[in-house]
């Protein structure tokens, strides 16, 4: 059932070893951009780009690329993808652009795309890796949406710039800073491990 | 399972239940809890009663959902709630009491695994929560005995600063508390009453809040930005007495779990605040660095004790070999 | 000493790095001969814009930048518009770093507009620069503006409560912004 398997890759990427709350990749571009939902949402979809197109066109060349520079060989491809991506967001999307900021080149050190490349695409077929690449990046973008939502909400008072009750009462600006990431990082990765260990404990009877 | 137990050696039985010893400390913020209610009106009252019931409320639910022995009768969430409200100022929105409550009880005090297990004091923490996250209403504090529409004025620390413009208070007002700031950080003269009662019956020990004093005096005696043209001692004891120093030092920085359980410890702790205070005040931002300071040295706790427990009689210094 | 087989082996490693960096880089360049006039045609956008909003009355804006040693240090950059005054663009330090902001000054000297381009300021105090409220105060002020704490006077803008340092900054961006432009006017006629 090849079919059933690809969708399995997927899923693997979304849930299962989700890259930023099961694997914990990814650390900084997470805490640092999801301030809002908007730009949660923007810097996953880059990556996730970035991922699908690394990853299809690292595990192209597995065959081709030495072992002893294929770090150094990652590296360029990933980083000429990313300079692409930067180079049309400014040009066709340049307010998203200005938002992102110093996160875009940075996605070039997320180490979420390198482990991919090494670990998966580097060993596995194109369409495979190609798909790896697709939940992996979905994995990381829908995490970055739940963070950013809930720091938005509560540290804004809005959610994709849509007020909700920000002109009523005072919304807490330190959840919106650094801080904020930290706390709401912290307490999301508990509530989902609690609910697995839930789970696990419901399969298990 | 009443029974406090302190994890770092030495050892020492104490015959307190943890109940009694919270009563004390409640015992010992009435005064300058009832002098901000004196200067700052029934709103001062209403906004400590706030914090209070909120941290009670969260300790309950808290436990209930995760299914943990209910412990609001050892009377530390009581205390943590007072603690708040005194560092606040009576004008603050209450809803925002109640969030700040949620942030010390959930957040600081009950995910690390409740009373014992915090790294950081709850109220101190969750002031640094609502400073940053409502700096405007949390900077704002009106002058004493002005009623309910009192006008916001500067602190003394802000217009020593020379951040704000207003004017400064007299040394005897100082001493008895009426001047803008937080409810219950004012009245020195209040806190040094619950600060003697605490040392005679012996739930403090004075080393940490005097090192603290008398450090950061030195400090602001000798390097202080004095640009007020008043002399150098009133100068300091303007800066001793005003702001949360005095708070900070007796009742704070004096908590168990999160300072250092050690002597040498104490007088390091002290020290680290008192100089980490001076250096807020002086070269920081804010006007006013006492919570930060307590913060900051209470996560250097452990390393302090680590280095600082006595060495057994007959033990030998370890050479590398 | 290297083998034969080794030195070929690392020269044929060698190459292959070399063509993925070279295609690599042949990519990049189409793509930035594509991108970059775009990039720029974006970025002169946004400028005019910022530019717009604080001189109303301007139509359009000399692309040349009229800024002198002279001016203060804080002034980046100076344009003028056609008989309606000048857009100048100023960096004062506030409480959280500089604050990136453009003036627009009459051919009188006086302010027609205000408008903070970014800072980074205290979230809830200083951020409050950012609101119309503050910003339109300084329309129709001359040069020397004033930070008043308590009501302002002739001349004088109210500080945001609490956020002296950031009211005082904004203030001295749009004082320099008033000088450089004086001197250009001077200078012109």
């Amino acid at each position: 059932m090849a079919e059933h398997k690809n969708i399995k890759v997927v899923l693997n990427g979304l849930i299962t070893e989700n890259p930023t709350f099961v694997q914990l990749l990814g650390m900084c571009p997470t805490l640092a951009v999801t301030t809002s939902l908007q730009n949660g949402l923007g810097m996953g979809l880059s990556a996730t780009a970035v991922l699908i197109a690394s990853n299809f066109l690292i595990s192209l060349l597995r065959k081709v690329i030495p072992e002893k520079v294929r770090i150094a060989a990652f590296v360029v491809i990933i980083a000429a993808f990313v300079t692409l991506i930067e180079m049309a967001l400014k040009a066709f999307v340049p307010d998203l652009a200005d938002q992102l900021g110093i996160f875009i080149p940075l996605i070039v050190v997320n180490c979420i795309i390198l482990a991919r490349a090494e670990a998966f695409a580097s060993k596995n077929s194109i369409g495979k890796s190609a798909l790896d690449g697709l939940g992996m990046g979905l994995g990381f973008t829908c995490a970055l949406c739940i963070i950013s939502a809930v720091r938005e909400f509560f540290g804004a008072g809005t959610i994709w710039n849509i007020p909700i009750y920000g002109t009523v009462l005072t919304p807490p600006a330190i959840i919106a800073m650094p801080p904020g990431g930290f706390i709401v990082l912290g307490l999301l990765i508990a509530l989902i491990n609690y609910i697995v260990a839930k789970r696990k404990a419901g399969a298990d009877k | 399972m009443n029974r406090f137990v302190v994890s770092s050696s030495p050892h020492m039985h104490k015959d307190e239940s943890i109940a009694s010893i919270m009563l004390d400390v409640l015992i010992a913020l009435m005064p300058a809890a009832l002098a901000g209610i004196y200067y700052f009106g029934w709103r001062a009252a209403v906004v400590m009663l706030t914090s209070i019931a909120s941290c009670l409320l969260f300790e309950y639910l808290y436990e209930k959902l995760m299914k943990k022995p209910i412990t609001t009768r050892d009377l530390s969430a009581m205390v943590t709630g007072l603690l708040l409200g005194m560092n606040l100022p009576s004008t603050i929105p209450l809803w925002m009491v109640v969030v700040g409550s949620a942030f010390a009880i959930i957040i600081v005090k009950q995910l690390y695994g409740g009373l014992g297990k915090n790294f950081v004091n709850p109220a101190l923490a969750a002031r640094c929560f609502m400073l940053i996250a409502w700096a405007g209403a949390m900077t704002t504090f009106p002058e004493p005995m002005a009623g309910v529409d009192a006008v916001s004025s500067a602190t003394p620390l802000a217009v020593l600063k020379g951040v704000s413009e207003g004017t400064l208070p007299t040394l005897r007002q100082a001493f008895l508390g009426a001047m803008p700031g937080s409810i219950g950080e004012t009245s020195c003269l209040m806190l040094l009453l619950g600060f003697v009662y605490l040392l005679l019956r012996r739930v403090i020990s004075w080393k940490i809040p005097v090192t603290y004093i008398v450090v950061f005096a030195v400090l602001t005696f000798f390097f202080g930005k004095n640009e007020t043209g008043m002399e150098a001692w009133t100068y300091t004891l303007l800066h001793v007495m005003s702001g949360g120093l005095l708070l900070g030092a007796f009742f704070m920085a004096t908590d168990y779990t999160t300072t250092p359980t050690t002597p040498m410890g104490q007088f390091i702790f002290g020290a680290g605040c008192g100089i980490l205070t001076f250096v807020i005040r002086r070269f920081g931002g804010y006007p006013e660095g006492v919570s930060f300071s307590i913060l900051l040295m209470n996560v250097c706790t452990p390393l302090i004790d680590r280095y600082t427990v006595p060495r057994k009689f007959g033990e030998v210094a370890k050479h590398a070999s | 000493m290297l083998h034969k087989s080794d030195s070929k082996e690392i020269i044929k490693v060698g190459l292959i790095l070399f063509a993925i960096t070279a295609i690599a880089a042949l990519v990049l360049a189409l793509m930035n001969s594509v991108t970059a006039p775009i990039i720029q045609a974006n970025e002169e956008e946004k400028q005019q814009l910022a530019m717009q909003k604080v001189l109303p009355e301007a139509t359009s804006f000399d692309a040349e930048n009229l800024r002198t040693d002279s001016m203060d240090a804080i002034v980046t950059a100076v344009y003028k518009a056609e008989n309606a005054g000048y857009a100048v663009m100023v960096s004062p330090n506030g409480y959280g770093g500089a604050i990136s902001m453009a003036v627009g000054v009459d051919r009188t000297g006086t302010v027609t507009g205000v408008d903070i381009i970014s800072q980074s300021e205290t979230a809830g105090l200083g951020s409050n620069c950012t609101k119309d409220e503050f910003k339109n105060q300084f329309i129709g002020k001359t040069a020397g503006v004033g930070v008043s704490k308590s009501g302002a006077k002739e001349n004088e803008i109210d500080a945001i409560s609490s956020a002296t340092i950031t009211s005082k900054a904004v203030a001295t961006g749009v004082n320099a912004a008033i000088d450089a432009a004086e001197q250009l006017e001077k200078g012109g006629n």
